[in-house]
């Protein structure tokens, strides 16, 4: 799952071009809110998570999940584990 | 002549024409007409039919009486049919709704309260408020909670007003406009002609319900139509907009730019049902336009609108660059500017429509009577020309004209060069203060060119003095809940 969050954070960086750079050391809750994106960024990064990681983010989708990049991680790994299954 | 058809006449936009119940007369006919067939709805299928959207408006204006709140009430709503249902139950109940933008903060909520003496909030929990800061309670809707305000000062302007809207706050404190009943009826009405809705017509809207995209083009005007009005449940996320396109299968499609940006990169399928696909609020980049194309057959219609006036032309995508045609019973005028180069007729745009404002409902200044013409034209801070064809071109905007060293230059033409070159999104070009006087700085959103990309490109389009002197380049500029860029939030960027 470390390596998942290592991704996401690299996205934010990417989208961001540099100007957003996660600290590794912060993934708990609001670890994503506080970067402060604003909403078109926020856009980009779960567009772009979708691409990457060949999931679609659910209309059910807790607000904690997009908030934090340990949920985030968590989540992108069951909604694998259902596709593989 | 049916009972609604007998609604549909466009009157004198008067606070005596508002002081009945335009509004109310619409749904009253429209149950009448349509009854079972649903209204207003979520894209999962939830919402009211005719019948019950008129018998849920009437038990909510009951409500606002039974508050009794001193007009007008703030009104922050969500996306979802109840919020529909609150604003219209608000209005005919005459609590005059200001439709809020709910991305807005307590702080700037309150400053609005202030100058429009507002009395209560009505709020969506999806909204930036927080209902456990305030002496909130529940509302007969389960996503609004409502909050009544300390004292506040009366507000003696609200005189044939039903409700009111706000000015775009991208360029300063947002302004209260108040609308009677029947301006709203006639913007509809204007724009259901030209869309030519009916009642085969299902609208998904994706704009916010306090933009003017939203307001003028998919609510009454839907409702006059006996179409159905889609709202959005889901997150605004291209996937989950593309699920509920898929589900909905809307003929139109109500959409900010961002939107159709975001749907051209993730979709491969969105079917062939759309008839019309409208984008308004900012430029749309010609990718997108050229990949809506491919994906659904269509090309992206653009409405152009002023708050003030309502609804004002609209292009049926026959002329890229232009913003169209008026609208039914709108009246364009272009007035000549000093210093404004006259050659190919441009100049201010004038504007009178049936649907126009009455007046500020807030104590700033100008008072609205200040941007009238004798003969009652809005004098817009937009600069077009007309065409043979009676298209309006926009070619800039007045009041921001940059003087570098005696030099005057339109900010608006060096956007619309550098917005050329392949790669970027978006740009916002101003005058900025340096050291040594003002200077044009370019504001540049793209995630592939640089600097010195853009200075080539515009060496080439653009005269030496107009080539910007500090370029700002970003993968996304800061963006109000409209998608319109956030003037203020620019120099922000790289802090």
């Amino acid at each position: 799952m470390n390596e998942i969050i290592a991704d996401l954070m690299k996205v934010v960086t990417d989208i961001t071009e540099g100007e957003v750079q996660p600290d590794p050391a912060q993934t708990g809750d609001d670890s994503i809110r506080n970067l402060g994106l604003n909403s078109l960024r926020m856009l980009n990064f779960l567009v772009t998570v979708e691409d990457m990681f060949g999931i679609e983010w659910e209309d059910d989708l807790p607000e904690s999940v997009l908030g934090s990049f340990e949920q985030m991680a968590r989540y992108i790994t069951e909604q694998r584990d259902v596709q593989y299954a | 002549m049916s009972t609604l058809d007998s609604t549909l006449t466009a009157e004198p936009a008067t606070a005596e024409a508002a002081t009945g119940s335009a509004i109310l007369d619409v749904l009253r006919a429209a149950a009448a007409t349509y009854g079972d067939k649903p209204a207003v709805v979520d894209s999962t299928g939830a919402g009211y039919s005719y019948r019950e959207f008129l018998a849920a408006i009437e038990a909510g204006a009951a409500w606002f009486h039974g508050r009794d709140p001193r007009p007008p009430v703030l009104f922050v709503p969500g996306n979802g049919p109840d919020d529909v249902v609150a604003l219209y139950a608000a209005i005919t109940g005459g609590s005059v709704p200001l439709v809020a933008d709910k991305t807005w903060t307590a702080e700037e909520c309150a400053r609005i309260a202030e100058a429009t003496g507002a009395s209560a909030v009505l709020a969506s929990v999806d909204s930036a408020l927080d209902r456990t800061t305030m002496p909130a309670t529940d509302s007969p809707w389960p996503k609004l909670w409502w909050s009544e305000l300390g004292p506040t000062r009366r507000n003696d302007r609200l005189d044939g007003i039903g409700f009111g809207r706000f000015t775009s706050g991208t360029t300063g404190m947002p302004r209260c406009l108040g609308f009677t009943q029947q301006a709203a009826v006639n913007a509809a009405n204007a724009w259901r002609r030209s869309a030519e809705l009916t009642e085969r017509d299902t609208v998904l809207c994706l704009a916010t319900l306090n933009n003017g995209l939203a307001f003028n083009t998919s609510l009454l005007s839907v409702f006059l139509s006996g179409a159905t009005l889609v709202l959005h449940a889901g997150r605004p996320i291209p996937s989950s907009i593309a699920r509920s396109i898929r589900k909905v299968e809307p003929t139109v499609l109500t959409a900010f730019p961002f939107v159709f940006d975001g749907l051209v990169r993730g979709s491969s399928d969105l079917g062939r049902g759309l008839r019309l696909s409208v984008s308004s609020a900012a430029p749309l980049s010609p990718e997108t336009a050229d990949a809506w194309q491919d994906l659904t057959g269509l090309r992206i219609c653009d409405y152009y609108g002023l708050a003030e006036v309502g609804p004002v032309t609209f292009n049926d995508s026959s002329a890229p660059g232009s913003v169209g045609v008026p609208l039914h019973g709108v009246e364009i005028v272009i007035e000549p500017v000093a210093g404004v180069d006259e050659a190919d007729g441009r100049g201010r745009v004038l504007v009178r429509t049936a649907s126009m404002a009455s007046r500020y409902l807030d104590e700033g200044e100008p008072v609205f009577a200040d941007s009238l013409t004798a003969e009652g034209f809005l004098r817009s801070k937009d600069l077009g020309r007309l065409d043979e064809a009676g298209r309006l071109w926009l070619v800039g905007r007045l009041g921001q004209v940059v003087n570098v060293a005696g030099r005057k230059i339109d900010p608006t033409e060096v956007a619309n060069v550098i917005r050329e070159l392949p790669g970027v999104t978006e740009v916002v070009v101003r005058g900025e203060q340096s050291a040594s006087g003002e200077l044009l700085a370019a504001y540049v959103e793209s995630t592939t060119v640089d600097r010195a990309a853009v200075v080539e490109h515009c060496r080439g389009r653009l005269a030496v003095y107009k080539l910007p002197q500090r370029i700002t380049i970003a993968g996304s500029l800061p963006r109000n809940a409209a998608g319109k860029i956030s003037s203020s939030a620019l120099s922000t960027i790289g802090e």
